[in-house]
């Protein structure tokens, strides 16, 4: 018998070549297209409407995020708590909220309860309500959220954060406040549901194990002409203010820790950089085993975690690192965040290291690719772009063959320290 | 309905095998029978420590995480009162990466004071993110230890005070390990596209010869004795708004009142047509938000119900609004639609549980350490058993005067609340 070498790794195998399932495409007679994600072992269907109805369209401030909300808040046919109580009784769960450039209403449920709650989602797309009490009610419960929210130097920190980079009247990055809720009327998120949710402005994403019958009862509740409203939400623009990068300080007294965001405006997924921008990314700070997360947690100690994220949004976007760190350590961590930036832009990422993040990331795209829900997720989040699936084919490419010498030239050109919005929220 | 094969190694190490030929995943749990509950209450928050620990080296590898990512794989893991478990999920074919990985942790760590006294710094930061710099973070440490004056819930899995995790020595790390983390403490479960035999050949090749502890823990944990007058505590902080917290003692995980006490859970507080969010959230509008849940422990435990008041509505009048609620419950069974609607929100939060791999190795590893992995697939039948009468009798066994306690959370400005918590405590 051999004695065990528990010193030596087993044999990794190579990536598997990428295998992505292809949603099927189709139109319902009243135009509104279908994203169907048919597959699952399950018995269960996620339902999502996604509308050009997020705080890029809306009229005044909070008006997207509101209409979303009160949607949940009754119909004509089901009146104030009796819509939720019907959803609910199927044991499905509904969802309803704006983004920056979405609003998305979204059902899960098994599938055996699609007739019952199909009258129930036709009901929301064409006679919500929108009654003064559930608004009114919905108003104080998100202005008593706000004040806890404001004590929070992680909250404080983010909104300072996301207003630098954007501009302080921009969708992306406007601060509300209690005077921005208590200026809502009905009659304006009315107009706004009225404007944007219809047919001929939704996309239609089904994932899960759907029979050719469900998929007509689908078609027979969405498909209609009835509500289609003649009004297609066209282009608008927002420009952000001039990006002015600088350091920032917001006191909270009697804060144990600091909450640090550092980064800069950033182009979005469609372009040409982006992908290998991934890779640095997930270099310095996108996963665990990081640059960031090494140093600043595992040899330093100072923060349960640092992250660094690409936010991709459909007009631009932003690259961020967030973390939380002991409130006495702080200037030492953001020193020390600077300086991992610099070595990318001065040293190339050595072999062992890409080969280690190549890896992880073809796992990642594995697995973000796997399980219906994962992959309607995943595939959503490049389709609203005008990508297709050869996106993730072309990454695939480019993270198995980005040199490290690109990888120090995009550091140099998009990750200059002195080119960063730093936001610290302390004592 | 999940589908799985069980057996174990001579050294008693239980494994699990889940075959999901759909997947080019695969994922690797492994369940130690170790949790805060285990703990010393002069060392509280050490399983957790520990479990940072385990990342930070083994005897024959430096360097997990490295071996983790090179293989295309995630991994993590998370510690509770009752257990702490730990996952791998990477492709199908990188999988005796894990067996290698967790095997050679389960021999023993590398037990290095560098890495103690870093994770000690990771541990205390992660404390104070979620316990200290929150407006309203330390009320479940001040409700468990108002609860319970015997049990070991009585700290936080996080642990009792910082200080107790910066005392801790790598003399304490290691007799941890020693005693809990051995093959006949653990649950292995291996899911994906693999068959029980390739993994009964891979437990075989790098778990076998791990030894089982000379000495088996046998858990013996003092009982809470139950709780015979209404206890409660006021609580001035700088925070914005007051706030509510009531805790009410339930039965262990396996008791006849487990599901009976899920569903009054969600008939109080599922969605927003639970009761508490529909009568004093919507109608009366006394709280901005309001909440009633339980964890999932394994000993007897709590139920919780949390609010954050309206302007203008006393704490005594809150509280009064909630009792009248319970009451409810106790005096009426619920409806016939009420009852409909907790069944088949249980039937699909079973379901949808069954969608992620993750989640089926995780569960499949739980009910094993409950006791009986059959009772896996039996989960729902016991919920569809539970009658409107069930309800109303568990209920009126929890829902009393002497068995509850409250945390009145009043918003004062920093000075005063100073002063105040000065005042109360004398």
């Amino acid at each position: 018998m051999t004695v065990l070498n528990r010193k030596k790794a087993p044999r990794l195998a190579p990536p598997a070549a990428l295998h992505i399932q292809s949603p099927t495409h189709y139109t319902l007679p009243n135009g509104l297209p279908v994203c169907l994600f048919n597959m699952g072992d399950q018995d269960v269907v996620m339902l999502k409407l996604l509308f050009p109805a997020g705080t890029w369209q809306e009229s005044s401030r909070q008006v997207a995020a509101f209409t979303a909300r009160l949607l949940r808040e009754g119909t004509t046919s089901y009146p104030g708590q009796t819509l939720m109580n019907r959803i609910e009784y199927c044991g499905a769960t509904l969802q309803t909220k704006a983004k920056n450039n979405h609003a998305e209403i979204v059902v899960y449920s098994l599938t055996k309860h699609l007739p019952q709650l199909l009258p129930l989602l036709y009901s929301i797309l064409t006679e919500s309500e929108f009654r003064d009490k559930e608004l009114n009610t919905i108003v104080q419960n998100a202005k008593q959220h706000l004040r806890i929210q404001q004590e929070k130097t992680d909250y404080l920190a983010h909104e300072r954060f996301r207003e630098g980079l954007f501009g302080e009247q921009h969708p992306y990055g406007y601060r509300s406040t209690s005077d921005d809720y208590d200026r809502l009327t009905r009659d304006e998120l009315y107009a706004f549901y009225q404007r944007h949710y219809s047919a001929e402005n939704c996309v239609l994403y089904l994932a899960g194990k759907l029979s050719d019958q469900d998929l007509q009862l689908i078609a027979q509740y969405l498909g209609g002409d009835n509500w289609l409203n003649q009004h297609r939400v066209g282009d608008i623009a927002h420009n952000p203010v001039p990006f002015v990068p600088q350091a920032v300080t917001l006191h909270k007294p009697g804060a144990v820790q600091a909450a640090i965001c550092i980064g800069c405006p950033m182009f979005n997924k469609t372009h040409p950089d982006y992908q290998a921008m991934m890779v640095l990314n997930t270099i310095l700070g996108g996963f665990f085993g990081s640059r960031l997360m090494n140093n600043i947690r595992e040899e330093k100690g100072y923060t349960y975690g640092i992250y660094s994220t690409l936010h991709s949004y459909m007009d631009g976007g932003d690259f961020a690192i967030i973390t939380d760190v002991n409130g006495d350590v702080w200037e030492d961590a953001v020193r020390e965040i600077y300086r991992e930036m610099e070595l990318l832009q001065n040293e190339l990422v050595p072999a062992h290291e890409l080969e280690l993040v190549r890896n992880y990331l073809n796992g990642t795209i594995l697995s973000q690719l796997s399980g219906t829900f994962n992959l309607a997720a995943t595939l959503q989040g490049i389709l609203v772009y005008g990508l297709d699936i050869d996106f993730y084919h072309r990454f695939v490419e480019t993270i198995n063959t980005v040199s490290p010498q690109q990888l120090r030239d995009l550091a140099q050109r998009y990750l200059s320290p002195a080119n960063m919005l730093q936001v610290v929220a302390r004592a | 309905m999940i589908s799985y094969d069980k057996f174990s190694l001579d050294n008693g190490l239980r494994i699990v095998v889940h075959h999901d030929p759909n997947t080019p995943l695969a994922t690797v749990n492994i369940l130690y029978d170790v949790g805060s509950r285990d703990e010393s209450e002069s060392r509280t928050g050490f399983a957790h420590l520990f479990e940072h620990l385990m990342f930070e080296g083994s005897v024959n590898i430096p360097d997990y995480d490295e071996h983790v990512h090179l293989a295309g794989g995630e991994s993590n893991a998370f510690t509770s009162s009752d257990m702490t478990n730990y996952y791998i999920t990477l492709p199908v074919h990188n999988i005796e990466t894990a067996f290698w990985l967790e095997s050679d942790r389960m021999l023993s760590l590398a037990f290095s004071e560098e890495a103690l006294a870093v994770q000690k710094g990771v541990v205390c930061e992660e404390f104070k993110e979620h316990y200290i710099n929150q407006p309203y973070g330390d009320w479940m440490h001040k409700m468990r230890a108002l609860c319970f004056t015997t049990h070991p819930y009585k700290w936080l899995t996080i642990g009792k005070e910082l200080s107790h995790i910066e005392q801790a020595t790598l003399s304490d790390v290691r007799a941890f390990f020693f005693q809990h983390y051995r093959p006949n403490n653990a649950i292995l479960c291996v899911a994906g596209n693999v068959t029980s035999e390739q993994v009964r050949q891979l437990a075989q090749k790098w778990f076998g010869d791990i030894p089982p502890s000379e000495k088996p823990y046998h858990r013996q944990l003092p009982a809470e004795p139950a709780q015979t007058t209404f206890r409660s505590q006021h609580i001035y902080a700088n925070v914005p708004i007051d706030a509510l917290y009531m805790a009410f003692h339930i039965g262990d995980r396996l008791s006849p009142s487990y599901h009976p006490t899920a569903f009054i859970c969600d008939i109080l507080s599922s969605g927003a047509s639970g009761r508490l969010y529909q009568h004093l959230v919507k109608d009366q509008t006394l709280f901005s938000s309001l909440h009633a849940y339980s964890w999932d422990e394994h000993d007897p435990g709590l139920l919780y119900i949390e609010g954050k008041l309206n302007k203008g509505v006393t704490l005594e009048s809150a509280e009064t609004a909630i009792w009248h609620e319970l009451e409810q419950l106790c005096q009426m069974p619920v409806s016939e639609d009420e009852l409909g609607k907790v069944r088949n929100k249980v039937e699909a939060a079973i379901v949808f549980n069954e969608v992620g791999l993750s989640d089926r190795a995780f569960s499949l590893a739980y009910y094993e350490l409950l006791g009986d992995i059959d009772e896996i697939n039996n989960e729902i039948d016991k919920y569809l058993r539970v009658t409107a009468a069930d309800i109303q009798q568990t209920a009126q066994q929890i829902f009393s005067r002497e068995n509850c306690s409250v945390l009145y959370y009043h918003a004062q400005p920093p000075s005063e609340a100073a002063e105040q918590n000065a005042d109360a405590s004398t």
